[in-house]
């Protein structure tokens, strides 16, 4: 700077003089001059056009330009793929274009066989719901069922019979499979021809195998299943000499223990179950709400939706048992029955003071359930589940017993069986493909190499037989075959099922088969008639229909000839028949020479293993939509993992991810811990169904195969492992939750939910005290915008939180109707999951004995809906009947909205994930085959979110109009309203006072969530009630 | 610049432009209408048949939950 500088410009002036740098306000020379000039020095230094420019003239850049432009014009001329559409040369009379039809089936995804109708377009089924007609499903199926249409269009589904030849596979024909099955079987007759199946649920297939055994009188039958009941069977075969446990009438019970007994989850029909059980959870009906106390040791979904859960590992649910009968029996001298001197002595060894001390009980707990149990006899049922010992089965049916609640067992309605082989049966088996006397092992859709405990060497046994094997896609079990038959999937066949009295189901094929595939039972007939030419497509339907008027039938006493009768039950899709039962129930005291006063806890680690909720036994691992779908506890997803306590993985110095080794009885399992709250202490839960091998391409290597640990040497059951060691090994491995996913914008606080009122509950007494308890705290509401008048129908939604069970079956559905992708493990990490309807999981409470709140979260379609204002393009608006709208073709995904919405309910395509998951899975030619034909297919960079399934009320609307009528409110029926199997889910006009939803509405315990911020969102929620005895949540 | 040079310049960058032209031009020729794009990665080699069973029975959908 200058010394001869002269600011006196600026002193005592009255025009302002403005600088920028102080070399400008002290008048330095230099910056006086570079005013003048307009480039400073050197600006044009070493700008020589030669050296520094590319030599490229503006005029050639153009020429290129032009030529680029014209190849490029050139190379997109295919990009538009214009297909071909051909209308049908010769229409069927049964397909209206752009009509659906529906048909009556059966599921045949787990042995409970809900009666299903399946919605076809075109030829084609597209969607799967309950059939209202059904005695037991009533409308509704679970979420394997609605995603068994995935299956069916699987693109890696085996496609043609496959023979091993010198260690590989070639594809054959039916022709030459059938042939060389034939000399197998026509060889050497004494030995045997093992099939080994499912349970057996078919009348006609149990005739077929009796009519193979005629033929082949070497052939035995081995069933089993990976989770059966027969622990539970066979102590109810000791206590009241029958074969099956009875079904409970689950809508009577005033008070329910379960212990160890998901039955809302995963244990017995649980459609039939959720279904019975909301029955005394709605408050429409008024405030008798039944009470639940659940003790387990995992957090389970029935242990979620408890209004009082114990933490206990499974080892030790004899002590507690046996502690209750004491309690009850001896101590408050409550019993109809009278016990002989040694049981009553059993019975004194357990006292409820000291399993309540030995095992951190709560005594008020156990107190009020004491009271609950005998101010309830009768009216009450104790339930153990599937996986405890036979010993507490027994205990537990003494204790239904003695507090009189037989009158809750069904006695005009029963189960019938299923002859599962127990272990034994397969050890023999095994036994006898080693020495040679198994000439062929026939596995009839199923995949022992995978379910069966290690122990057995399954796998290497079969190598010294011949192996065929029925399989949908490839599995551990079609690796080691000789013959791979492909068989068609359920949607293609024809069956009858009958797993209860009273009544059958019809399995009846919407589509003839995709590939060359084959039913099953085709193949046994063709194999019976002795030649592959006697094949032909209704080989099956034939046999079938023989088999019905044959033995069915005649002793039915229909009014109409059998061709009528049959088409009518094929349109029912269940066949009602007069079998009724008067079923008493007289207990066994010698039952009770089972028991003793040996405590089953051990010392060490308790694993259980668990039936997924998801992909149950693994047969659904390669559906995609269900390994996507959250875990409802969890909410991982495409995993298993090791749930244990915070204070065993504190003990152990671990964290979520990390890796540990589990060993059982010389069995080892490598895999990552997840601290999950409420699990018991010095305990492992593992859901089983993963870790598959040789599997399609979702399916394979996805999670961890603890299978392994199964043993036949478990001293309490297959399940239930005690003595276990577990030990940190190095390493971490992801495990993907969705839980943290789509949060609300808040710091994270303790109990966050309960005080925005994201969630409201309260109690049952302190609703009936003040059923306005949840509206005393009023927002101060600011409106922005002037409300418009929705004139005509204004659509709206409302979910009872006392009914909803966070079991995510709506999720699916909501899946398979708007052609939701499936994204992948690497994304969900990423929080990019495409479900427009989460189940979001509130904790409350400690640890050790976490509360928990459940609430489905979707587009609330607010009336003042933050996110239409900000997109910059208008793709998002709002309908005259109260829809916020999506017009994916406008969207330029800015994600803007998907910013502003403050339920995070907006889901963005940062893929086109059809070509994104596994190398373009979903864009094989299968694929296309399942997309529901009225909604739009989004692709990459386009918004998405919950439409209200807006396609259903266009068909309504359209409907309405062709009949002259206008649209209502009860015409409609929203995709997860339709798969809820509670019918905690309500759709309607809101307009219509009359209507059901307006009564959700406008109830006491109606609440919107986030209603401080007005933007009037259209999901009412119901307040959850807990029927507790105190009024503390 | 003389006018002689001026002209064989501007000769040169009509040329050249005119080379760019046809150039591209048979680019667009030979995509649009060459066997090339039959060579070219298809992206549904087999189409599925969907046909009905004709012994299946249908119904209507309605009922006490599907409505």
């Amino acid at each position: 700077m200058s010394e001869n500088f002269d600011n006196k410009n600026h002193e005592n002036q009255s025009d302002p003089n403005y600088w920028r740098s102080f070399e400008e306000l002290y008048k330095d020379e230099n910056t006086l001059k570079s005013k003048l000039d307009e480039f400073k020095d050197g600006v044009t230094d070493d700008f020589e056009i030669d050296k520094n420019l590319s030599g490229l003239s503006r005029r050639k850049f153009l020429a290129l330009l032009g030529a680029s432009a014209a190849l490029a014009g050139a190379g997109c001329s295919d990009y538009r793929d214009k297909g071909e559409i051909i209308p049908y040369n010769k229409k069927s009379e049964e397909i209206i274009i752009g009509k659906a039809n529906y048909y009556a089936s059966t599921c045949l995804s787990c042995e409970n066989a809900c009666g299903i109708l399946i919605k076809t377009r075109e030829g084609r089924p597209i969607k799967v719901d309950g059939n209202p007609d059904h005695p037991v499903s009533k409308g509704k199926t679970c979420a394997k069922g609605q995603a068994s249409i995935l299956d069916l269009y699987d693109p890696s589904r085996l496609q043609t019979p496959m023979l091993k030849r010198g260690g590989s596979f070639s594809t054959s024909d039916w022709k030459t499979t059938d042939q060389e099955i034939l000399k197998v079987l026509n060889s050497d007759p004494s030995k045997e021809i093992a099939i080994v199946t499912h349970s057996i649920i078919s009348p006609t297939t149990q005739k077929l195998f009796d009519d193979f055994k005629i033929k082949y009188p070497e052939t035995q039958i081995y069933s089993y299943e990976l989770f059966d009941n027969f622990i539970k069977n066979s102590a109810w075969q000791k206590c009241y000499n029958q074969q099956n446990f009875p079904l409970i009438k689950w809508n009577e019970a005033e008070v329910i223990l379960s212990l160890e007994g998901d039955f809302l989850g995963i244990e017995g029909n649980k459609v039939e179950q959720v279904r019975l059980y909301s029955e005394k959870r709605d408050i429409m009906k008024g405030s008798n709400f039944n009470r639940l106390y659940v003790v387990e040791g995992n957090l389970t979904l029935t242990g979620m939706n408890a209004d009082y859960r114990l933490r206990l590992k499974p080892d030790a649910q004899y002590d507690f048992v046996m502690g209750l009968l004491n309690e009850i029996i001896l101590n408050k001298k409550v019993s109809q029955i009278s016990l002989d001197n040694n049981s009553v002595s059993i019975l004194s060894t357990f006292t409820l003071d000291t399993i309540s001390k030995k095992y951190g009980l709560s005594k008020d707990v156990l107190n009020s359930l004491v009271s609950d149990l005998i101010k309830n006899k009768g009216k009450s049922i104790v339930y153990a589940g599937r996986s405890l010992s036979e010993k507490v089965q027994i205990a537990v049916n003494l204790l239904n017993e003695t507090l009189g609640n037989t009158t809750l067992y069904n006695n005009n309605e029963a189960l019938i069986n299923s002859n599962l082989t127990d272990y034994i049966g397969f050890e023999k088996l095994t036994a006898n493909i080693n020495a040679g006397k198994v000439k062929a092992v026939i596995h009839f859709d199923t995949n022992p190499v995978y379910h069966l405990p290690a122990e057995f060497k399954y796998w290497d046994a079969i190598s010294k037989s011949t192996v065929i094997t029925f399989a949908t896609s490839i599995n551990e079990t079609t690796a080691l075959s000789n013959f791979v038959l492909p068989i068609n999937h359920n949607f293609e066949s024809w069956g009858d099922v009958k797993v209860r009295t009273s009544f059958y189901s019809l399995v009846q094929p919407v589509i003839s088969p995709l590939y060359n595939t084959r039913q099953k039972e085709a193949v046994l007939l063709t194999w019976l008639s002795g030649d592959s030419k006697n094949f032909s497509e209704t080989i099956y339907v034939d046999y079938l229909k023989n088999n019905w008027k044959s033995t069915i039938y005649p002793a039915l006493n229909s009014l109409f000839d059998f061709e009528r009768y049959w088409a009518g039950i094929l349109h029912d899709g269940v066949a009602k028949i007069n079998e009724k039962q008067q079923i008493s129930y007289n207990f066994s005291q010698v039952a009770l020479t089972q028991l003793d006063n040996q405590s089953e806890s051990k010392a060490g680690y308790t694993v259980t293993l668990q039936e997924s909720y998801t992909i149950g036994d693994g047969r659904f691992s390669n559906n995609g939509w269900l390994q996507e779908l959250a875990h409802p506890v969890t909410k991982v997803t495409w995993d298993n993992y090791a749930a244990i306590s915070e204070s065993t993985a504190k003990k152990l110095s671990l964290k979520t991810n990390d890796l540990i080794e589990v060993t059982y009885n010389s069995n080892k399992l490598k895999l990552p811990i997840l601290i999950q709250p409420g699990v018991a202490d010095e305990m492992i839960a593992v859901d089983l169904g993963y870790g598959r091998t040789n599997s399609p391409v979702v399916a394979n290597e996805v999670g961890f195969n603890a299978n392994i640990l199964l043993s036949k040497n478990s001293s309490l059951s297959r399940w239930i492992l005690t003595g276990a060691s577990i030990s940190k090994v190095n390493g971490t491995y992801e495990i993907v939750s969705t839980q943290d996913h789509h949060t609300f914008d808040d710091t994270l606080i303790q109990d966050i939910h309960l005080k925005r009122n994201i969630i409201q509950e309260g109690t049952l007494s302190q609703y009936n005290k003040n059923p306005n308890f949840i509206h005393e705290k009023k927002h101060d509401a600011v409106n922005m915008y002037k409300d418009f008048e929705y004139k005509g129908v204004k659509w709206a939604m409302s979910i009872d939180l006392n009914k909803c069970l966070g079991c995510g079956d709506c999720v699916v559905a909501c899946n398979v109707e708007n052609n939701i992708p499936v994204v992948g493990k690497d994304q969900v990490a990423l929080g990019r999951e495409m479900n427009w309807l989460r189940i979001d999981r509130y904790y409350s409470g400690t640890p050790e004995n976490p509360k928990v709140s459940i609430q489905p979260m979707l587009c609330q379609h607010c009336d003042h809906a933050p996110c239409e204002n900000v997109c910059p393009v208008v793709a998002t608006t709002h309908s005259d009947d109260g829809l916020n709208q999506m017009v994916y073709n406008r969207c330029v995904g800015t994600r803007y909205c998907s910013n502003n919405c403050p339920y995070k309910v907006r889901r963005y395509n940062f893929f086109n994930f059809r070509d994104h998951f596994r190398g373009g899975y979903q864009e094989q030619a299968s694929f296309e085959l399942v997309m529901n034909p009225e909604v739009t297919v989004r692709s990459r960079g386009v918004m998405e979110k919950c439409t209200f399934c807006i396609q259903r009320i266009m068909e309504a609307r359209q409907e309405a109009t062709k009949k002259n009528t206008t649209i209502k409110g009860t015409d409609v029926s929203t995709a997860c309203q339709e798969a809820c199997g509670t019918e905690a889910i309500v759709f309607g006009d809101m307009n219509d006072v009359e209507s059901k939803l307006s009564k959700y509405r406008n109830h006491q315990l109606g609440y919107v969530v986030l209603e401080e911020i007005n933007v009037k969102p259209n999901v009412t929620y119901l307040a959850k009630l807990r029927n507790t005895f105190s009024e503390e949540v | 610049m003389s006018e002689i040079v001026k002209k064989e310049i501007k000769k040169i960058e009509r040329k050249k432009f005119f080379a760019s032209v046809g150039i591209g031009l048979t680019g667009l020729m030979l995509f649009s209408f060459s066997p090339i794009k039959f060579i070219m990665k298809k992206d549904k080699p087999t189409k599925l048949k969907v046909s009905l069973n004709p012994l299946s029975v249908k119904r209507k959908m309605t009922g006490a939950n599907n409505v």
